[in-house]
């Protein structure tokens, strides 16, 4: 074949792949409209009740939900430092079904990138957390011991050693991470608006989202301080489908750190001990 | 949000024992790493009761399938059965983890390692899923 033939065969093939694009589109009208127009002849020769209109469908991800999430995620960005209270409601099913709560009170501080302190106090978890850039301790003031491991750069990779590798419950990770939004979202096939809620005389926004494993819903603060004032998860998959409610307060993004926040110093007569790994 | 996250908030908070309400045991096993933590009933029961159920949980916790009680708790991992209250009446068996020991209680260090002698029960403090625990040893 010499060359102009085959640029006549190229085009024709172009030309036959547009024909077909056409026929595929017309098509598509065809089945998009068929239903309707059936309906409408079919009113014509015989009485049936009025069609209702039924509106389309919400998108499986609403977009203003979305857009208020990534505003959380921005103003949570946006703060180098911040601090505030997280009041956690973990269920525990007993094998008698019977639900038991066991609740934790935290204070986080963060200093980006790579600064935490949590101190917990409640019903289990009574320990706090120190991360200073290089190492993570951990502490619980009831005792006289302390265990330490080094740690990565990050606020990032150091919470998600904590919960990867030590089995830290860290129920407000996603908020101290470089992009809460894209955390939070993965894995997620619907989102819905729930509608306003009160919280602690706050009209807040109401989310709803699902996952595979787990159901969770977030509520955020409307105006101008889009921050997340509750969250609650349900591990639909857990028998019991027990829940871990969060309650998040006493926001502070500008706070004055005091200083000696992320360093810990061994209290007189504490020992370190052992600080296990539950998976390598 | 990623698995692990979801995970996490979860995390050493699930699966039970509990048998009857006067041994109200809960033994909560991690999304992965298995805990029993046994419950402290809130009221009304003894210090020996709540022991008594700490040995009956630790029987229970340890032989996953016993048939002391009724239903066979689930863990999603293998656990390294954790036990609320501390068993203070009968010296618990070997490797036995507790979340809280039993009253008077000294520390001590022997070849560096830190122990609680308690009444001749020597416990290992370790921290382990974000909380101080403790394991029956021999020193």
């Amino acid at each position: 074949m010499t060359a102009p033939h085959r640029k006549e065969a190229f085009l024709n093939t172009l030309i036959r792949m547009r024909v077909a694009g056409s026929i595929g589109v017309f098509a598509l009208t065809i089945f998009g409209i068929a239903p309707a127009a059936a309906s409408a002849q079919t009113s014509a020769s015989r009485p049936v009740p009025t069609p209702v209109a039924t509106p389309a469908a919400p998108p499986a991800l609403e977009p203003a939900v979305l857009d208020r999430m990534k505003a959380m995620s921005e103003l949570l960005k946006s703060a180098g430092s911040f601090t505030f209270k997280a009041i956690t409601d973990r269920e525990t099913p007993s094998v008698d079904g019977q639900m038991l709560d066991f609740v934790t009170v935290s204070r986080v501080s963060v200093e980006r990138p790579n600064r935490v302190r949590v101190d917990s106090d409640g019903d289990r978890f009574v320990a706090s957390l120190w991360y200073d850039g290089k190492t993570v301790t951990i502490f619980s003031k009831k005792s006289a011991y302390y265990g330490q491991t080094p740690a990565p750069a990050t606020i990032d990779e150091t919470l998600q050693m904590l919960m990867d590798r030590f089995d830290t419950p860290l129920p407000v990770a996603v908020f101290l991470m470089k992009e809460p939004y894209a955390r939070m979202m993965e894995g997620v096939k619907t989102a819905f608006d729930a509608g306003t809620a009160q919280i602690d005389g706050v009209t807040c926004r109401h989310f709803a989202f699902s996952e595979e494993d787990a159901d969770w819903q977030i509520w955020i603060e409307e105006g101008a301080k889009p921050l997340p004032r509750r969250m609650a998860v349900t591990y639909k998959r857990v028998p019991g489908a027990p829940r871990v409610l969060v309650a998040l307060s006493d926001w502070n993004l500008s706070p004055t750190i005091p200083a000696g926040e992320f360093t810990f110093t061994p209290p007189p007569g504490a020992t370190k001990v052992d600080w296990k790994t539950t998976r390598p | 949000m990623n698995r692990k996250t979801v995970a996490a908030f979860l995390s050493a908070a699930l699966i039970a024992s509990v048998a009857t309400p006067a041994r109200a045991w809960v033994a909560a096993g991690g999304w992965h790493g298995g805990v029993a933590v046994g419950y402290h009933p809130p009221c009304c029961y003894g210090g020996a009761a709540v022991a008594g159920a700490a040995i009956g949980g630790a029987m229970v916790g340890a032989a996953v399938a016993s048939t002391a009680y009724r239903p066979a708790p689930v863990y999603y991992a293998a656990p390294a059965p954790v036990y609320y209250a501390a068993p203070v009446m009968y010296a618990p068996p070997i490797g036995t983890v507790v979340a809280s020991l039993p009253p008077g209680c000294s520390s001590m260090s022997i070849n560096g390692v830190s122990y609680m002698n308690c009444a001749g029960v020597f416990y290992m403090p370790f921290y382990s899923g974000g909380a101080l625990m403790y394991q029956v040893t021999t020193p």
